[in-house]
């Protein structure tokens, strides 16, 4: 069996960045590297440097991803591939964590890190999506607008020809004229010079 | 115990996370929160006698800024595509990851769940926009998480489904 690789500057300058590091062992266990964040230990029992972690048990969603490891790690070319964020409900809300596979050397690692800050995607994805429903929205609203304008404009044609008054007419075109500039600003196209006739 | 694993897919903001935390902890907030990554809740079932516990899968929405792995969709038992019955491009996106899931996951038991039913009066999806689906073999179920009405029966209809009771 490989012995798990030791460094203490390594292991501190990790911890530091508040990453956790495990080392793959040939029997697919995994062998805390660092001492373990404190987001961390409140879901591994037991993470201390040098002891066995069970990572799948704390974490569900990475038996997919460790079994995909698996052959990156037994493959050996690449140097890391990544499971995608997945969040987790500890005391103080929803934790965001990635985890990555990486081939060092010999060896083959685990880390786990905590997306906080720039990493954190939430705030700007929250602030796209809720733009995207406010322009879904929007487009409903035109979509109810631009009909009610087609009304107007119809029953504009259809009164018309029926001879109203001269005041009457005056008063329809300025309706269909409104309208017309309405249904245009709508559309979203560019305006057009209106005919002086 | 049996353990199935069930996805959650659909367009962003079609309600899966409500779904879930309505099934899970009978709980339902108006506040609109978006799902990056994936969470995975669990809920044990008493299913004709037996346990079954459902590991769900509440994968983030698809659309112009994430797409759904497909890594995620593996060793599913089951899914459920989700639809918000008052925009109707969520529809579309429901097929295509339909598609995804058949191809990764295989013939496995699904359900179009057509969500928020207490926003009925504004629907943009009538039962003809739901052919499409339909022809494949699924069965459409409506729900609301916001009044809880239909999500027992649909988490407790795909189980019968998982489990071939």
């Amino acid at each position: 069996m490989t012995t798990p690789m030791r460094d203490p500057i390594l292991s501190d300058t990790f911890h530091a960045l508040d990453l956790f590091v495990a080392q793959r062992l040939p029997n697919s266990s995994f062998v805390a590297m660092t001492p373990p964040p404190r987001w961390l230990t409140r879901f591994l029992s037991s993470a201390a440097e040098g002891t066995p972690v069970t990572i799948v048990q704390a974490f569900p969603f990475l038996a997919g991803f460790l079994g995909e490891a698996e052959a990156f790690w037994r493959d050996g070319t690449a140097r890391a591939t990544t499971s995608g964020p997945f969040a987790v409900d500890d005391a103080e809300g929803e934790l965001l964590l990635r985890a990555w596979a990486l081939n060092v050397g010999v060896n083959t690692l685990l880390v786990l890190a905590r997306l906080e800050g720039e990493a954190d995607a939430r705030p700007m994805l929250q602030k796209a999506r809720d733009n995207a429903l406010a322009h879904e929205r929007l487009l409903r609203q035109i979509k109810i607008a631009k009909a009610a304008v087609e009304d107007v404009l119809r029953l504009t044609r259809d009164t018309l020809p029926s001879g109203p008054s001269p005041q009457h007419s005056a008063f329809l075109d300025d309706i269909a004229a409104a309208a017309r500039r309405a249904a245009l600003a709508l559309s979203g196209e560019p305006p057009k010079q209106e005919s002086s006739e | 115990m049996i353990q199935k694993k069930i996805c959650m897919l659909g367009s962003f903001a079609v309600g899966k996370t409500s779904l879930v935390a309505r099934f899970v902890s009978s709980i339902f907030s108006e506040k609109y929160l978006t799902t990056v990554g994936v969470k995975i809740d669990k809920k044990t079932l008493a299913m004709d006698g037996k346990d079954v516990t459902l590991m769900l899968w509440d994968i983030y929405g698809q659309d112009d800024f994430q797409t759904v792995q497909q890594s995620y969709l593996r060793g599913a038992s089951g899914y459920l595509l989700v639809i918000d019955g008052t925009r109707r491009a969520t529809l579309e996106t429901a097929h295509t990851l339909h598609k995804m899931a058949q191809e990764v996951a295989g013939a496995v038991p699904f359900l179009v769940v057509l969500n928020k039913a207490d926003l009925a009066p504004q629907w943009e999806i009538d039962d003809k926009g739901l052919w499409k689906l339909a022809e494949h073999g699924a069965a459409v179920v409506r729900t609301s998480a916001k009044t809880g009405e239909g999500v027992e029966e649909t988490f407790a209809k795909l189980t019968r489904a998982m489990i071939g009771s």
